[in-house]
């Protein structure tokens, strides 16, 4: 097969399965900053879908204003989360296939979230850092 | 049923939202497959495919995808198209096991399986196969020997997953680059840049791509059968 032109590999590559989910359950606005090593879509979550939330997160460090809400980001690589003291957002890591378990209990009021549609865990998941 | 007369071009679509293998059925239940295939079927009417399927929920058994696929290939003739598009879970490929399938209401149906139902479509013919999962394109390899020029719209990488919601903002883009408002958008002349358009803005972790088995099959426009000669 062929991407954009180029030859490929008559097998699939066997690149790994690279996903942090990360859940931010905001309950007042706030500002937070976000460090990641990729491009980043930040989603609001409302039910069973979604809504893209800004521009796309940009490598590096950057400060994102949220509304109060549930919002969701996935990133192949560890990311950071910075939040102002006393900000009222709770921040996981979210396992993203059913089969997974939590890391530690959802928020009791959390909002359901998306799983992938796909059977399978992640090869490696990324770390998540809280810092307050 | 399906005439054996040369069709020109058809569409199978498959939206299996309904999964009762043990496996499967413990996951989540797919959440965006009949818009998606209503949004495909739209789409290709627009494109002029007037032969269409659509496999949904219960409806969506390998026996029957087999059936429509095959079916489907026997009919387009030479230089005709076939759109095959599948929207639900996938399973991802296991090195040394198995490609990797599309999760049916029934059971897995194999890429593999798959790639040898296309096997049977003129080599003058085209086929476009849509992946809106996980790993989608993952089927891709598989196609490798399918005569036809095959060309794969996949939400995702091999490596990557789509999540759960109730629509596919894949295929809402693939509808609004390709036929927006049923009408031919005009800048869409080949998949070479409807590749380009589609991966355009989007984040590192869930990123469409299009990959096809011959590299002229990049420069033909999308959802066109071959020019007659």
């Amino acid at each position: 097969m062929v991407s954009a032109g180029q030859l490929m590999p008559g097998r699939w590559p066997a690149a790994a399965y690279t996903c942090l989910m990360v859940a931010l359950y905001v309950a007042e606005p706030a500002v937070v900053s976000l460090t990641v090593h990729d491009h980043v879509q930040l989603d609001r979550v409302t039910g069973t879908s979604a809504e893209r939330y800004g521009d796309l997160v940009p490598p590096g460090t950057t400060p994102v204003r949220l509304a109060a809400g549930t919002y969701l980001f996935r990133a192949t690589a560890d990311a950071q989360v910075q939040l102002d003291k006393g900000a009222a957002i709770e921040v996981t890591a979210v396992p993203l296939s059913d089969k997974d378990k939590w890391p530690d209990p959802p928020p009791a009021v959390a909002t359901p979230l998306p799983a992938a549609r796909g059977g399978g865990p992640p090869d490696y998941v990324p770390a998540l850092t809280v810092l307050r | 049923m399906i005439s054996r007369a040369c069709l020109r071009a058809a569409a199978v679509h498959i939206g299996a939202d309904d999964l009762r293998h043990p496996r499967h059925a413990a996951w989540a239940r797919p959440l965006s497959c009949r818009v998606t295939v209503d949004r495909l079927f739209r789409l290709c009417q627009a494109a002029g495919v007037r032969a269409q399927q659509a496999l949904l929920g219960p409806d969506a058994t390998t026996a029957r995808a087999r059936t429509a696929i095959a079916d489907s290939v026997a009919g387009i003739g030479p230089g005709g198209l076939l759109v095959l598009s599948f929207s639900g879970h996938s399973e991802r490929p296991v090195p040394g096991e198995h490609d990797g399938g599309w999760c049916l209401h029934d059971q897995a149906l194999r890429h593999a399986e798959t790639a040898g139902l296309l096997a049977t479509a003129p080599a003058s013919a085209r086929i476009v196969v849509i992946a809106d999962t996980c790993y989608a394109a993952a089927c891709a390899a598989t196609f490798t020997g399918v005569p036809a020029a095959t060309v794969v719209l996949a939400a995702c990488a091999e490596n990557q997953a789509t999540l759960n919601y109730q629509r596919s903002e894949f295929v809402q883009k693939l509808e609004r680059l390709t036929y927006p408002g049923g009408k031919l958008n005009p800048d869409c002349a080949s998949y070479a840049w409807l590749r380009r358009e589609l991966r355009q803005d989007t984040p590192d972790v869930e990123r469409p791509d299009i990959r096809a088995n011959h590299p002229a099959a990049m420069r033909q426009r999308p959802f066109r059968p071959a020019p007659r000669r």
